[in-house]
């Protein structure tokens, strides 16, 4: 019980951690760096669960595919982009006032509610087979749309970030 | 043997409802596939024609599908009800216009390169838009509400050459990245209140955890929802992006985004809310009366919002040069007018709400594709490129003068009706500080809407040379104009007809397995 | 006794806020789009944990969450597509100079 405790512990810090350096960190190239741990701790908390699927596609896709996309942001645009000043003015205390009641009046909600004892139980069936099993027949409808999604993504990055043979 | 009877479940639903989407769904794969395989110089307005004639399709099993009984597929994973055909019937047109305007605008050789991919991704939006109308799960409906919006963050950025065009298209993404996180936190913590994304589950739940402590958690998430949906309809606490989006964007999608996109803003927005929120019932504990929440406490937010945007929207469309610019703030003032009937809740209220979106579909698409005429042809988007319009060409002045008129609610157009009904509903609820704000920032808007007219009429031109009109936007302009006048001498009969077409009662009606 | 789910919650929480400040404050093009994706993991966490321990446990508190990382990851690459479109003709990735629609 204990050992769910702490790695539940070292996950969140790892979590928060990263997410931390990555708004006190300057090079751009470390704060992206920094965020992949974010990214891999979410996957273990995914993980402790019991949201398998869940946590191997996050370490695909984010720790993965969207940190690697973003270095690449970050080479084809400016390699030693640094964050020497943050933007000026009050504009940056005032987002952080905003943020912190805004922080304070969730987590006040989210303390005072009581949630109860209940929690489903996924380990007996196979978490792959269910969700599978959901998607394709009652969740069949936003699935199909999500591929559409994902190719207008696609054909919007290629017709947007291809070089153009310079205009004739 | 499960996966036998799982394909069962499957078939046994009448998907032939569905046919609107397969059909916009369809014709944008066939014009990606004809658009890989045409030579590249040839002219790509055959496929505009081809996506028209798909619109007018789809629009036809829409109306085939008005008037009939609730169908609802998957447990109401998609449904087909007197709301979502209205909504449907409405993005279908939209964008039908927005087709006959960009025929016009797109010049291969200077501002959109790609115009094959520019049509289909109008299509997808629209299909995006489409499941956002007619669907009954948070899922489906932030997938749909995703289509929509990632469709247009590419089509605002189309115009590539053009730094405007780039800088807006990524403040578009910004924001409404950031508008889409805020709405799924809100709706991530009604599914863990509620533990369903089904929103007539998601009704009856919350009314019971609501009394076990949670009441704080639910009016936390309705908030963290609206200020994301406020990103897509461009009111107050969200509206910033709308005047550098438009302003960046090629005129046709500004025409988009300020039609279809707002409208399918309000689709979700009142299916959710209404359904979800809508039987929430509050119990006072000193004098032990019952009231709905969403009328009681939740609509006073409401107003407030629409009462914010129609005074933001107003003042600062006075300042404006820019005449895109200065539509976009006229578009947040008229996102707060259209909020004034869901603040309001009276028994027409959806029927008020329908007949101002028709007025405002005919009068800001007849209005933008003159904006893109008279740009296009003075290559400046000033307010001054309309001085002496009513020299170049007479018609179109007079008929943008009706759609202004129209914007701004005054009499013989479809606007002053739609105006004057929600105007009632605020009395009729006895609203009068909502009311007053109303009656006040429409005459606040008739300052800015009346100095574009005074440049056609009374200011000299640079050029007396008659404007051409090419035949697609003379189209647009006389339907808009037909639209707007009939609508304005007839509001009775377009009432009748949506409140006997459309009912809104069958949205309450859960499909149910 | 297991962790509860106010602790999940409490994670998810903090992570939004600063992907938040990161998305308003930050010049950085692409670190905003970095802390949007931030807030939308902490959405993610949201789902799964209710996923297990909220109030009525089931399995599609997960399948929202794969929609939500599904649409995440698209919205990243069109965003920095449309950065580099920007970046080609402004050469800059600093969100504070992209003000050439001021009124």
């Amino acid at each position: 019980m204990s050992g769910e405790f702490i790695a539940f512990f070292v996950l969140a810090l790892l979590t928060i951690g990263g997410a931390v350096f990555m708004i006190s960190f300057t090079r751009v190239v470390h704060m992206v760096v920094a965020l992949a741990f974010t990214f891999l701790g979410i996957a273990g908390l995914y993980v402790l669960l019991e949201a398998e699927f869940v946590g191997v596609t996050q370490v695909l896709v984010y720790s993965g595919a969207i940190s690697i996309l973003m270095l690449f942001g970050i080479m084809l645009t400016r390699h030693d982009a640094t964050e020497v000043t943050e933007r000026k003015g009050p504009f940056k205390y005032i987002a952080f006032a905003g943020i912190a009641v805004f922080f304070i009046v969730a987590f006040l909600g989210i303390q005072s509610a009581h949630w109860g004892d209940q929690q489903a139980d996924f380990t007996k069936q196979n978490n792959v087979k269910e969700i599978g099993i959901q998607l394709f027949t009652h969740y069949v409808i936003p699935f199909e749309a999500v591929s559409v999604l994902l190719l207008v993504a696609l054909v919007g990055a290629i017709i947007l970030a291809k070089k153009e043979a310079e205009d004739e | 043997m499960s996966s036998v009877s799982k394909w069962g479940n499957l078939a046994q639903y009448d998907w032939s409802v569905m046919s609107p989407e397969f059909i916009i769904l369809g014709v944008a794969t066939l014009l990606s596939l004809l658009d890989l395989f045409m030579n590249k110089k040839a002219d790509r307005r055959i496929l505009a024609w081809i996506g028209f004639l798909g619109i007018i399709v789809a629009g036809y099993f829409v109306v085939r599908n008005t008037g009939q009984n609730v169908v609802s597929i998957l447990n109401d994973m998609y449904r087909v009800d007197g709301f979502a055909n209205a909504f449907k019937l409405l993005f279908l047109s939209g964008v039908a216009f927005v087709f006959l305007i960009s025929l016009t605008y797109i010049d291969e050789s200077k501002n959109i390169r790609y115009s094959g991919e520019y049509y289909y991704l109008i299509l997808t939006a629209l299909l995006g838009a489409m499941l956002m109308a007619s669907s009954s799960d948070l899922i489906t409906l932030f997938v749909g509400l995703e289509l929509l919006s990632i469709s247009s963050y590419i089509l605002v950025g189309t115009r590539k050459q053009h730094i405007h065009s780039n800088e807006s298209a990524f403040k578009y993404v910004i924001s409404g990245g950031i508008a889409s996180a805020i709405t799924l936190y809100g709706m991530s913590f009604i599914y863990g209140l509620t533990g369903s994304t089904n929103l007539y589950v998601i009704a009856e739940r919350l009314s019971s955890v609501f009394y076990d402590g949670f009441d704080f958690l639910v009016y936390f998430s309705f908030f963290l929802m609206f200020v994301g949906f406020a990103f897509k309809i461009s009111v107050v606490p969200y509206h910033m992006w709308a005047p550098d989006v438009y302003q960046g964007a090629p005129t046709p999608i500004a025409a988009f985004l300020s039609v279809v996109s707002k409208a399918a803003g309000f689709a979700i927005v009142l299916r959710v809310f209404l359904i979800s929120f809508g039987s929430l019932v509050s119990f006072d504990m000193e004098t032990g009366q019952q009231g709905s929440v969403l009328v009681n406490t939740l609509s006073v937010y409401i107003a407030i919002v629409a009462a914010a945007s129609m005074i933001i929207g107003n003042t600062l469309a006075m300042r404006q040069v820019n005449i895109k610019r200065m539509m976009a703030y006229s578009g947040i003032a008229q996102a707060g007018y259209l909020l004034v009937p869901f603040a309001t809740l009276t028994v027409l209220m959806f029927e008020q709400t329908m007949f101002y979106l028709v007025a405002y579909l005919f009068a800001n698409m007849g209005a933008f594709a003159i904006i893109m005429l008279v740009n296009r042809d003075q290559k400046t988007e000033d307010l001054k490129s309309f001085a002496g319009l009513y020299h170049r060409a007479p018609w179109m002045a007079i008929a943008m003068t009706f759609f202004l008129l129209s914007l701004a609610g005054l009499p013989i157009t479809a606007g002053f009706f739609g105006k004057f009904y929600i105007f009632m509903s605020a009395i009729v609820h006895s609203s009068y500080w909502l009311a007053g704000i109303m009656l006040a920032t429409s005459v606040v808007s008739y300052y800015y809407y009346f100095g574009v007219i005074r440049q056609m009429y009374m200011r000299p031109g640079k050029t007396e040379a008659p404007l051409k009109v090419p035949a697609s936007i003379g189209l647009v302009v006389l339907i808009a104009l037909v639209g707007t006048v009939a609508a304005g001498i007839m509001p009775d009969p377009v009432m009748q007809y949506i409140h006997h077409k459309f009912p809104l009662q069958q949205m309450f009606q859960p499909g149910g397995q | 006794m297991s962790i509860p789910v106010t602790s999940y919650l409490l994670v998810a929480l903090i992570l939004f806020c600063i992907g938040l400040y990161g998305a308003l404050t930050k010049r950085n093009a692409v670190i905003v789009l970095l802390s949007i994706e931030l807030m939308l993991n902490a959405v993610n966490i949201n789902l799964v944990a209710f996923a297990k321990y909220g109030m009525f446990p089931n399995i599609s508190g997960q399948i929202f969450s794969l929609f939500t990382i599904t649409v995440a990851a698209a919205e990243a690459a069109v965003g920095l597509a449309i950065l580099i479109s920007l970046y080609r003709n402004r050469n800059t990735v600093q969100v504070d100079e992209m003000d050439l629609m001021k009124r």
